[in-house]
């Protein structure tokens, strides 16, 4: 039996190494994506968006007690997702005839397509879209001009999880409000997130730890820096060292995921039971 | 040199061109609210009457210049503790 071309593309973005594939629709996203930020600003006529999900992450990057372990575990996925992007870009022109591009930067909110994909629901924690069995995810985006039957939007929002909402009703807050009141505030009522509040610039300086915008700023004040010996120790000092590599290999993503640490859907999706124990085959 | 914005108009609008953008972001449920924040700079350069390209830098350098640099160093020992909090309860 012959699958429709749907399947074919999720079947290979999955081979490729996606754990989840939706298709969102370009009108879908475009009631919510403000101008100069849509599927179709980028790619003229594009009327499908294709999401790869994945857990990028090992699991034993949450089970290490040294945050900077886990950080280097979370920063290997850009290359990754993006590349099954582009196969599949490249499958969909060499086997339909359509055009399609990879979505890569900042012009395309990632999360909206996975929402509009079904892959997930936004949450507390900063807005992050969060999915029911795999939690924390990467995202890749294909767009193309090709007409794919989308998946539609989740109808229930993954989060809060029920053993959120209890705590709520009994401390007036969750594990991901209580780990960053920093970043995060919000309020849940009935069951459902009725407002949220994230402070993007502040989750900034600890997601991005070390980035572009460290660099930019760490190399201004030793510019501003009176004293030589000073800025000598700024510039040539252990901090600026690593925001230096960092940047140099382009890894600055996932240096931060203290509200996710205790959030049980993601403490489920990141949760182990050995198929093997010693003695067996 | 590439494009540079004058410290007269960066000082007047780097905080009004901040809250409008994605800096702070505000939700009804799980809709993002875009009537006065997390906006495009597009639509703040509509708002506040300069062009896009100018939006574009006061945001750009805004963001980074909003916290002082040892925000970032700080980070460090926030996130040990954080981590350190954690497994300490379980």
């Amino acid at each position: 039996m012959s699958s429709s071309p749907e399947e074919k593309i999720k079947k290979l973005g999955r081979k490729l190494g996606a754990d989840l594939v939706g298709i969102a629709s370009v009108e879908d996203i475009n009631k919510y994506a403000p101008e100069g930020h849509r599927p179709d600003d980028m790619l003229m006529g594009a009327r499908s968006v294709i999401v790869y999900a994945g857990q990028l992450t090992p699991k034993g990057a949450w089970h290490s007690r040294n945050y900077l372990f886990h950080h280097a575990n979370r920063s290997f996925g850009i290359e990754y997702r993006n590349r099954i992007a582009f196969d599949v870009a490249h499958y969909i022109e060499d086997k339909y005839g359509y055009y399609a591009a990879v979505a890569s930067g900042g012009n395309l909110s990632a999360k909206l397509c996975a929402e509009m994909a079904g892959m997930g629901t936004r949450s507390l924690a900063a807005g992050i879209v969060l999915n029911r069995d795999w939690g924390l995810l990467n995202f890749g985006v294909t767009l193309t001009t090709m007409p794919l039957r989308a998946d539609g939007m989740l109808d229930e929002q993954v989060c809060p999880h029920p053993s959120c909402v209890k705590r709520w009703e009994k401390e007036g807050t969750t594990f991901c409000l209580d780990a960053c009141p920093e970043c995060l505030s919000g309020e849940i009522e009935n069951g459902k997130i009725k407002w949220m509040r994230y402070n993007r610039h502040i989750c900034a300086t600890r997601a991005q730890t070390r980035s572009i915008n460290s660099f930019q700023r760490t190399l201004l004040e030793a510019m501003n820096e009176p004293d030589p010996e000073k800025r000598k120790s700024i510039i040539m000092g252990t901090f600026f060292g690593s925001v230096v590599n960092t940047v140099s290999t382009a890894n600055s993503m996932g240096q931060c995921g203290e509200c996710l640490r205790g959030c049980p859907i993601v403490v489920r999706s990141r949760t182990l039971k050995p198929k093997w124990k010693p003695g067996d085959e | 040199m590439g494009r540079y914005i004058s410290p007269e108009i960066y000082n007047k609008y780097k905080q009004q061109v901040l809250e409008m953008s994605l800096a702070v972001q505000n939700y009804v449920g799980i809709e993002q609210q875009r009537d006065e924040s997390c906006l495009t700079d597009t639509e703040i350069a509509g708002k506040i009457g300069l062009n896009t390209a100018q939006v574009r830098e006061i945001r750009t350098i805004a963001f980074n210049d909003l916290h002082p640099a040892d925000m970032w160093l700080a980070s460090d020992e926030e996130k040990r503790r954080k981590c350190q909090r954690y497994f300490s309860k379980k």
